[in-house]
């Protein structure tokens, strides 16, 4: 078994992709998968995942392919995002969410650890009708709902006298 | 929503970025948002009561800041080294957590990851907590207010310790333990049969059957192992130990613990009495070459040195596989063998703490001539006089490169050795480029008799520092050259003559105008020098107080600068004798945001601290009363997060409408 066979996979709208085992290698599932059967030469279905979402992941594991630090890469949690990674996630939401989920199924865990961030970083230092806002969330608390929470988390109440 | 949100291995990852704050916004977003940001708020529960320090003399609650500490409180800087605030409160507060409370609790007991309490807290003990990953529980109870049901060794003293026993049984994930009790109270006193470390063994054996159940369970891959079990633990207690029982405690650790702090009273006479010192330097050895890192300091607690108080840190690290003894910090006890040994088995040692020991000249000389050069990056000991001519020297010479820390306490300098003073700091900061923390605390001597001039800043300032990336400076007591002298009675007196000129004489006035220029002068120089300066601790002697009312002001005024509290950071910055009027006209300046972020740094203990003249009053009060130099924090507060506050009682009273 050669570092640099090809793998087969095809997306949920049965595209093909047709990329090196050390990047299938990023991913623990496929790692997993391939390492317990073995190279059969058929194509592998992710039924989870759709193609343009699949091409987007390809390029972050080719970006990072040889990367030493892959698996610890985002470990630090107040660690900057590096540029190429910020760069990588000037996506819409609704791919940025479709990343998550994919780098969740593939196992992937820089992937899902940069994209985390990302989310959080969307979050980060905001009001709750800001966050409303970038998530495009309505407001479905009652008024007098709305006061309980308050109350129960207003600046007043986090001090003890 | 997106379906992202539904998964909790999903939101988990997200949640970890946030902050308390957020993730409080992220709980008024919606109804959805609701609950999963609820989750994310009840990690943790902190629970401290202690009386304000006015009340008691200090020693015997939780020990003191050691004196390399920074002033702030270590206990309240969470993982990330970000501080967190703690909340001062009136005694009257209430003490120990409702029965409501405690409903409120039970029921999130499950979400629940970290739990710090002392005492005061005891009542959670029965909460059935099973998924803690960090534990910390402070037995110490003299100052809560029914310390009497605590007799230590007492039936209550007992029942505690079987309870946290209990709870650490329960819960198999814990990464970090600490633990703070008294082992028997009375028998440090030297009583007839040296106690053991009766306790802290029991826990020892029920970790050890965390661990034997969690490897007996299949795992997935051997990496795993490094993850699970207990990380750190931390045994603080009352009570002697020997080096005997240091050994017993390390060789009982599980194998997965990283980071082993013991802090006790040291038997002053338990290693006149160990029978064989050959055995337990064996037991050392074997201990390292089972590559365990170990740390040791040694703290004497009374003046009169009996007792000490030797801390033992034994970080091991799972992960590496060399077998090389790979001791990073080291902190040396009471033995003075103890160097020769651990020095021969540490080829890599770094950082290095002597703690409260005073190693004679000799000792230390030869242990920093057989480190190897340009290895050392942080030291922590006690300095007397003689240690200028070779030790300081030859630590230099040898490390000046690589230092990144240097603390030093003085002993028995005397006012005749005071240019030795300023040499020895100036030679530090001009031989360190990499030097970030420099400490120097001067001997109590100093203290009692703070008149006697100290630390000139004229001589400071005469050669160019190589350390630009200071970051902490702490020198306790800074000096002018008395106004009197050479350079500054020239320049005292051109003011003089200026403001002959135009007022009426005034030589005193002129005098103090002349120190405040020189004040200010030292502060813009230090900028320029420091420029990544964010701790700044020291107080102007005797010769720089007391100045009139107008020059302080004016003084207060060309200090806090907007300026001079961006170069600072908007932080921490300790300033004494400042007029509170021009702190206030200073923060007016600040732009709206620099002002939240200031406030935002206070809130979280990092503002600039200025003592006013009433600080000043109040402590010269304190100092007159002998107290000794301690920096309390009186805590009552629960906490639902790691160090961030929750009005439990708020909480409670929404729930139950």
């Amino acid at each position: 078994m050669s570092a640099h066979s090809q793998i087969l996979l095809t997306s949920s709208e049965g595209t093909e992709f047709i990329i090196d085992r050390d990047i299938a290698d990023k991913s623990m599932l496929l790692k997993c998968m391939l390492e317990d059967i073995g190279e059969i030469g058929q194509a592998v279905p992710l039924p989870n995942v759709s193609g343009p979402i699949l091409t987007k992941v390809i390029e972050y594991c080719t970006h990072h392919r040889d990367d030493p630090n892959f698996l610890s890469a985002n470990d630090d949690v107040a660690a900057e995002i590096d540029e190429w990674d910020l760069e990588y996630c000037k996506v819409d939401q609704g791919t940025l969410y479709e990343l998550i989920l994919a780098a969740n199924y593939l196992d992937i865990k820089p992937l899902m650890d940069l994209t985390c961030k990302t989310v959080a970083n969307m979050i980060k230092a905001k009001s709750p009708e800001e966050i409303r806002k970038t998530f495009n969330i309505t407001n479905d608390f009652t008024p007098e709902e709305e006061d309980q929470v308050r109350r129960e988390n207003g600046k007043g109440s986090r001090r003890l006298s | 929503m997106s379906i992202a949100f539904d998964n909790t291995l999903i939101t988990d990852n997200i949640f970890q970025y946030l902050s308390r704050r957020d993730t409080t916004a992220c709980l008024k977003v919606s109804k959805a948002w609701y609950p999963l940001a609820q989750l994310h708020l009840w990690r943790s529960i902190v629970h401290y009561y202690t009386h304000r320090p006015d009340d008691y003399n200090s020693d015997s609650s939780n020990p003191p800041p050691e004196w390399w500490q920074p002033i702030r409180d270590d206990r309240f800087v969470d993982a990330f080294g970000n501080q967190r605030p703690s909340w001062t409160t009136h005694s009257s507060s209430p003490t120990f957590i409702s029965a409501k409370q405690k409903e409120l609790i039970c029921r999130n007991a499950f979400r629940i990851k970290s739990l710090r309490i002392d005492y005061s807290a005891k009542n959670l003990l029965d909460v059935p907590f099973g998924n803690l990953t960090r534990f910390s529980l402070s037995c110490w109870c003299s100052h809560t207010k029914d310390w009497r049901d605590a007799d230590p060794g007492g039936v209550e003293d007992r029942m505690l310790k079987g309870v946290a026993l209990e709870l650490i049984a329960r819960n198999p994930r814990l990464k970090e333990l600490e633990l703070s009790y008294v082992e028997y109270f009375y028998s440090w006193y030297g009583g007839g049969t040296r106690p053991l470390t009766a306790f802290v063994m029991r826990v020892l054996q029920v970790l050890q059957r965390h661990h034997q159940s969690s490897s007996s369970l299949p795992s997935l891959s051997s990496s795993d192992s490094s993850n699970s079990g207990l990380y750190s633990l931390k045994p603080v207690y009352r009570g002697s130990t020997s080096m005997k029982d240091i050994c017993s405690i390390v060789e009982n650790c599980p194998p997965s613990l990283q980071e082993l702090t013991i802090h006790s009273y040291i038997d002053a006479y338990a290693h006149i009495y160990t029978s064989d010192p050959q055995a337990i330097r064996d037991r050392f050895a074997a201990i390292k070459n089972n590559n365990l890192h170990i740390h040791i300091h040694n703290h004497t607690l009374n003046l009169s040195n009996n007792y000490s108080h030797p801390s033992i840190t034994t970080p091991t690290n799972a992960r590496q596989t060399t077998r090389t003894p790979n001791l990073r910090l080291l902190n040396i006890a009471h033995y003075d063998e103890l160097i020769s040994i651990l020095t021969a088995s540490c080829p890599t040692l770094t950082n290095i703490n002597f703690g409260e020991n005073f190693i004679a000249e000799e000792h230390m000389f030869r242990f920093l001539s057989t480190l190897p050069e340009g290895q050392l990056l942080g030291i922590t000991m006690m300095i007397r006089p003689d240690f200028l001519t070779h030790v300081l020297p030859t630590l230099l010479e040898r490390s000046a490169s690589t230092l990144e820390a240097i603390r030093l306490q003085e002993l028995d300098f005397v006012s005749d050795r005071i240019h030795h003073r300023s040499g020895y700091i100036l030679q530090i900061l001009t031989s360190c480029p990499q030097l970030k923390t420099l400490v120097v605390v001067p001997s109590r001597g100093l203290h009692s008799n703070p008149c006697l001039p100290n630390l000139l800043i004229h001589d400071l300032l005469q050669e160019d520092w190589v350390c630009s990336e200071l970051k902490t400076l702490s020198n306790d007591v800074l000096d002018l050259a008395a106004p009197s002298e050479s350079t500054n009675l020239d320049r005292g007196k051109n003011v003089e003559n200026e403001a002959e000129t135009t007022s009426p004489y005034n030589p005193e006035l002129a005098i103090y105008k002349c120190k405040i220029q020189i004040l200010a002068s030292f502060y813009s120089r230090l900028k320029s020098r420091l420029p990544l300066l964010s701790t700044l601790d020291f107080q102007w002697s005797k010769s720089c107080k007391n100045i009139p009312y107008d020059c302080a002001v004016e003084y207060s005024n060309s200090l806090l600068t907007v300026d001079n509290l961006r170069w600072m950071g908007l932080r921490w910055w300790t300033i004494y004798g400042l007029k509170t009027t021009a702190v206030r006209e200073a923060l007016g300046a600040l732009s709206e945001k620099e002002s939240n972020l200031f406030e935002e740094h206070r809130w979280q203990g990092m503002g600039i601290y200025v003592r006013t003249d009433e600080d000043e009053r109040r402590r010269r009060q304190r100092e007159a009363k002998a107290e000794r130099r301690t920096r309390w924090r009186v805590m009552y507060c629960c906490c639902s997060d790691d160090g961030d506050l929750e009005d439990l009682s708020a909480l409670c009273q929404w729930e139950m409408e």
